[in-house]
C-alpha cells in the first residue's frame, strides 16, 4: 500500500514546473502548511534528491490527512523541477541519490523541523535554509553532509554563501520575478541556484 | 561584625543577586524581542531590541553571576542585533565582551570567535578584530588587510580598494557628487550579481556606457570575495563600503540594487535581476541611463 503511495518523478521526464509555480520562492511550511509539524517533517524525510532537487516523495501522509486529489497533485507540483532546470545544473561531486531520512538520522527533531520547515524551493530546486538551529545542533561533519545533499555545490560558479537568503519578487503587474540575494543571519544561500 | 554591617551585608547580597536577577530577566525578554523581529523580518527592530539591556547587565561583575544558558542567549542577541546594525562598534564590542565571558567559561568555539570577529570587521574595527583572530586561529574569519588607510571619520562615499593581493585597503572618497552615476550595490558571491553582469555583457552598447559611470558597492570587507568579484566586473571598479551610513538613502543589505544618480541624488533605483534573462532589468538600466543623462547609446 505505501509503495503505491510513492509518486516517482523521474528528473529527465518530468513536466516543466509551469504555471503557479514558476519562478515563485516557497518555503517547505508554506507549501505544506495544512499539515501539523510532525507530518511535514514525515513527509519531508520521504523525499529522495537527486543533486539537490526533489526526485521521488512520499504522499501517504497528504493521503492520511484526507488531503483530496486536487490538493495532493497542487502540493506535489510545487516540489517539481523542470528537466531543462535540472539539466542545467552541473553539481561539483557527480550525480547522486541521496534519502532523506537517511541524510536527517540522527538530528534533534527541533533542528530537523526548523531545517525542513525553512527549506526555500525555487524552480523544483532548494535555494536557501534557515540554518542556525541545525549548525548547533550537529557535529561540523554532519552538518556538512547535509548542506552537500540539500543544497549541492555547481561544479564551477558561485557557492553556498552563508547568512544570506535567496530572495524572488513578482512584478506589480505579472511581469518576470526579480531575483536576489538579502543579508540574513543564520540562513545559507545557494548560489548556484538562486540566480 | 559591627551592627551596620549585620545589617548592610544582607542587604548587599540582596541587592546584587536582585540585580543579577533583574539582568537575567532583561536578557530573557530581549531574546524574546529579537526571536519576534526574526519572525517578522523586521530587522531595524532586532537591534532595538538590544536597547532594552542596561550597561550595567554587561559587566564583569554580572556576566560572571550569570548562568551559561543566560550568556549564550546574551551572545546571540547581541550577535543579532550587530549583524542587523553593522555599522554599530558598541554593539560589536558589545558581543565581545560576551564572547570573553563565554571563552573564561572555556565555552566558546571557533564559530562563536568567527561571529564575534565578523562583527567587529563589519564595524570597522579592524585591530580589535585582527587581535581576536591571533588568539583564535581555528576561526573562520575573512583576512584583514596588513595596512588599511584611516580615511575620513565622517562623511559621504567613503569606501576602501582592496589590493589585489589583499594585503592593503586604501580609504577614498568616490566622487560620487558630480555628473551622471550608477552605483550597483552587490553581496559577494550572489548568483543573480553574475546573471546580471552576463546580461549587461551581452549588450555592447549598455556595458560601454555602464564601463564608464559605474562603481560597484558591496558593504562586505571579505578581500577574497572582493578580488573574485574584481574579476567579474573588469573594468569596472569594486570597492567596499566604509559604513552604511556612509551611503545615505542606498540599502546596502540587498544584492544586486542599481542606483542612478544625477550629482549625488539618486533619480532612480531598482532591486534584483528579471528571470526573463535579464530582459526587463536591462530595460530599467536603460531607463535609469536616461534619466541620468547617458541613455541614447544602446542601439537596442
Amino acid at each position: 500500500m505505501k509503495k503505491a503511495a510513492v509518486l516517482c518523478l523521474c528528473l529527465a521526464a518530468a513536466a516543466a514546473a509551469e504555471g503557479q509555480y514558476r519562478g515563485r520562492l516557497m518555503t517547505v511550511k508554506d507549501i505544506l502548511g495544512g499539515l501539523p509539524q510532525k507530518d511535514r517533517t514525515e513527509f519531508m524525510s520521504g523525499m529522495r534528491l537527486i543533486n539537490g532537487r526533489v526526485a521521488s516523495m512520499n504522499y501517504a501522509t497528504l493521503k492520511k490527512r484526507g488531503f483530496s486529489g486536487a490538493k495532493t497533485d497542487s502540493i506535489l507540483k510545487a516540489f517539481e523541477s523542470s528537466a531543462a532546470d535540472a539539466e542545467s545544473f552541473v553539481p561539483a561531486g557527480g550525480k547522486t541519490l541521496s534519502d532523506m531520512r537517511e541524510v536527517m538520522r540522527g538530528v534533534p527533531p527541533a533542528a530537523a523541523a526548523d531545517f525542513l520547515d525553512s527549506l526555500t524551493l525555487l524552480d523544483g530546486g532548494f535555494v536557501s535554509a534557515r540554518t542556525a538551529l541545525l549548525e548547533r545542533s550537529v557535529p561540523p561533519s554532519k552538518y556538512g553532509e547535509i548542506l552537500k545533499v540539500v543544497m549541492p555545490l555547481a561544479r564551477s560558479g558561485p557557492a553556498l554563501l552563508r547568512n544570506a537568503s535567496c530572495e524572488a519578487a513578482a512584478e506589480e503587474d505579472g511581469g518576470p520575478v526579480q531575483r536576489g540575494c538579502s543579508y540574513n543571519e543564520g540562513y545559507t544561500c545557494n548560489q548556484a541556484l538562486c540566480r | 561584625m559591627n551592627r551596620h554591617g549585620g545589617i548592610l551585608c544582607p542587604v548587599l547580597c540582596a541587592l546584587l543577586a536582585a540585580g543579577c536577577a533583574g539582568g537575567q530577566r532583561r536578557i530573557t525578554r530581549a531574546a524574546a524581542c529579537v526571536d519576534d523581529a526574526k519572525q517578522r523580518r523586521d530587522n531595524p527592530a532586532i537591534s532595538a531590541c538590544a536597547g532594552g539591556l542596561r550597561g550595567a547587565d554587561l559587566s564583569a561583575e554580572s556576566l560572571r553571576g550569570y548562568p551559561d544558558g543566560a550568556v549564550d542567549s546574551l551572545f546571540r542577541l547581541l550577535r543579532s542585533a550587530s549583524f542587523y546594525s553593522p555599522d554599530d562598534e558598541s554593539l560589536a564590542l558589545k558581543v565581545r565582551t560576551v564572547f570573553e565571558e563565554k571563552a573564561r567559561r572555556g565555552r566558546a568555539g571557533p564559530e562563536d570567535a568567527a561571529k564575534t570577529i565578523s562583527g567587529l570587521v563589519a564595524a570597522r574595527l579592524f585591530s580589535e578584530a585582527s587581535s581576536l583572530k591571533g588568539r583564535f586561529p581555528d576561526a573562520e574569519a575573512v583576512d584583514i588587510p596588513a595596512v588599511i588607510g584611516a580615511g575620513k571619520t565622517a562623511g559621504q562615499w567613503q569606501v576602501f580598494d582592496i589590493s589585489a593581493d589583499g594585503g592593503r585597503a586604501d580609504a577614498l572618497t568616490l566622487p560620487l557628487g558630480t555628473g551622471p552615476k550608477v552605483v550597483i550595490v552587490v553581496l559577494p558571491g550572489c548568483g543573480s550579481v553574475v546573471s546580471a553582469i552576463a546580461g549587461v555583457k551581452r549588450s555592447p552598447g549598455l556595458a560601454e556606457t555602464l564601463r564608464a559611470n559605474t562603481v560597484v558597492i558591496t558593504r562586505s570587507f571579505d578581500p577574497a570575495a572582493v578580488r573574485a568579484d574584481k574579476a567579474l566586473f573588469a573594468p569596472i571598479p569594486v570597492y567596499v563600503a566604509r559604513k552604511s551610513g556612509d551611503f545615505p538613502g542606498f540599502d546596502l543589505t540587498f544584492s544586486p540594487r542599481f542606483y542612478f544618480l544625477l550629482d549625488g541624488k539618486v533619480l532612480y533605483d531598482f532591486k534584483g535581476w528579471s528571470d526573463d534573462n535579464g530582459e526587463v532589468s536591462l530595460g530599467k538600466i536603460r531607463k535609469g541611463l536616461k534619466l541620468i543623462g547617458l541613455g541614447g547609446k544602446d542601439p537596442a
